[in-house]
C-alpha cells in the first residue's frame, strides 16, 4: 500500500512552504498532493511555483498530483482551474465538478482523482465518475462523533 | 441529496449530464459573481434571499456531519432535530447537538436552534461566536439587482419554521417582487415590508451576507 501527502492546508509564508516541500522531497511518502485548496486569495506561492515544487518532487521520485480549489468564485479562479486542467505533466485532483467537467472532456493524458470535497456518498457518484475517466477517490472521512 | 455547484462550469456539467434545469447558488458569492455565472449558463439561477445566514457553502460543509452523522450532502439534513436537546436552567436554556454544548442562554437571550457553525465556543481563553454572528440574511434592497441580471427565483429559508412563519415572509416578498417588476426603476422597498421582516428575522441584525462585500 502506498503513502500519500494531502495537499497543504495552511496559509503559511512562501519560505516555510518551500522549506517543507524540500523536506517532504527526501520523506518516505509516494503520493505528494500539491497546490492551494482553500482560498484563492492566498498568494504566497504562484501556479508556476508549485509547477516547480512538482518538478523537484518528481525527480526525488514523488508521483505529484495537483489539486485544485474546492470553492471556485470568480472568472480568475475559473482561468487557473483552466491551466491546471489543461497540462498534462501531473495527475489532477479535482475538488469541485467544474474541474471534473474540464477534466473529463480530456481524451489524453492521466486520469484524474475525485478529490475529498467532492459529494462522493455512494457507489453510483463513484461508478459515474470512474466512467469519466476519475482515476481513483480521496475521501473524504466524515465520522460520527459524540460528546458523550 | 445536496450536490454543490459555486461557478457555471460546474452547473454546465450538472446540466449536461444530468439535465438539470435550475441550480441554487451557494450564499458565498458576490452579486457581480452571481451575474457573471447567470451569463454564463443556460440553467435557471435561483439564489437564497432571506432567511438564517449560512456562512458555509452549501453542500461542503461538514460541521453537521461530523458532530451527528447527518447532514444534507450526504443523508438527512442538517443539525437534525432528533439530535438536538433543549436543557432548561434556572434563568435560562443550554442547548446540545448530539451531546456538543452548542449555547447557552441566560436572562432575556432568546435560545437559538444549536447548529455547530452558530454555537459559541470558549477560543484563547475568550468565550464566544467563533464561527458566525447569528445573523439573518436579507436582499430586500437588492431586490432590482437580482431582477435586473436574471435571478431566476429568490429561496426563502423557511426549514424548521412554523406555516405562519412561511406565510409571512412570502407574503411580503411575492408582494416586493411584484411591485418591483413592475416599475423596476421607482421602487424602492417599502416601509412596512422592512418593519414586518426585521420583526420575522431571527431577532438579531440582517445583513446583506456575501453578495455585497465593500471590503473587497
Amino acid at each position: 500500500m502506498k503513502l500519500a501527502l494531502g495537499p497543504l492546508l495552511y496559509h503559511w509564508p512562501r519560505q516555510s512552504v518551500l522549506d517543507f516541500y524540500a523536506d517532504v522531497a527526501d520523506a518516505p511518502v509516494d503520493i505528494v498532493y500539491l497546490g492551494e485548496t482553500v482560498c484563492s486569495r492566498r498568494n504566497e506561492l504562484r501556479w508556476p511555483d508549485w509547477l516547480e515544487i512538482g518538478a523537484v518532487l518528481a525527480q526525488a521520485g514523488k508521483e505529484v498530483v495537483v489539486s485544485t480549489l474546492a470553492l471556485i468564485e470568480s472568472e480568475a479562479d475559473l482561468r487557473l482551474l483552466r491551466k491546471i486542467a489543461a497540462q498534462e505533466r501531473f495527475r489532477v485532483e479535482a475538488n469541485d465538478m467544474g474541474a471534473v467537467r474540464l477534466l473529463a472532456r480530456r481524451a489524453e493524458g492521466p486520469p484524474f482523482v475525485a478529490g475529498s470535497t467532492l459529494n462522493v456518498f455512494g457507489p453510483r457518484t463513484l461508478a459515474h465518475l470512474h466512467a469519466r475517466r476519475a482515476g481513483w477517490l480521496r475521501p473524504n472521512c466524515r465520522a460520527k462523533r459524540s460528546a458523550r | 441529496m445536496q450536490a454543490s455547484a459555486t461557478n457555471y462550469e460546474a452547473i454546465e456539467y450538472y446540466r449536461e449530464r444530468f439535465g438539470i434545469r435550475r441550480a441554487v447558488l451557494p450564499r458565498v458569492l458576490s452579486l457581480a459573481q452571481v451575474e457573471h455565472t447567470i451569463a454564463h449558463t443556460q440553467c435557471e439561477i435561483e439564489v437564497f434571499g432571506y432567511g438564517s445566514l449560512c456562512v458555509m457553502v452549501e453542500g461542503r460543509c461538514a460541521l453537521s456531519a461530523f458532530a451527528t452523522g447527518e447532514s444534507p450532502n450526504c443523508q438527512g439534513v442538517c443539525s437534525p432535530a432528533k439530535a438536538v436537546r433543549w436543557e432548561p436552567l434556572p434563568d435560562g436554556m443550554r442547548t446540545r447537538l448530539n451531546g456538543f454544548l452548542i449555547d447557552e442562554f441566560h436572562g432575556d437571550e432568546r435560545p437559538g436552534y444549536p447548529t455547530l457553525c452558530k454555537g459559541r465556543f470558549a477560543v484563547d481563553g475568550a468565550t464566544y461566536y467563533a464561527l458566525e454572528e447569528p445573523t439573518s440574511l436579507n436582499t430586500l434592497d437588492l431586490l432590482p439587482d437580482l431582477l435586473r441580471i436574471g435571478v431566476a427565483a429568490i429561496k426563502i429559508e423557511g426549514r424548521q419554521r412554523s406555516p405562519a412563519y412561511v406565510a409571512q415572509v412570502t407574503r411580503v416578498w411575492r408582494d416586493a417582487i411584484d411591485r418591483c417588476a413592475a416599475t423596476p426603476q421607482a421602487w424602492r422597498p417599502a416601509p412596512a415590508a422592512h418593519a414586518e421582516l426585521d420583526r420575522l428575522s431571527e431577532g438579531q441584525s440582517q445583513t446583506l451576507g456575501a453578495y455585497s462585500r465593500p471590503w473587497r
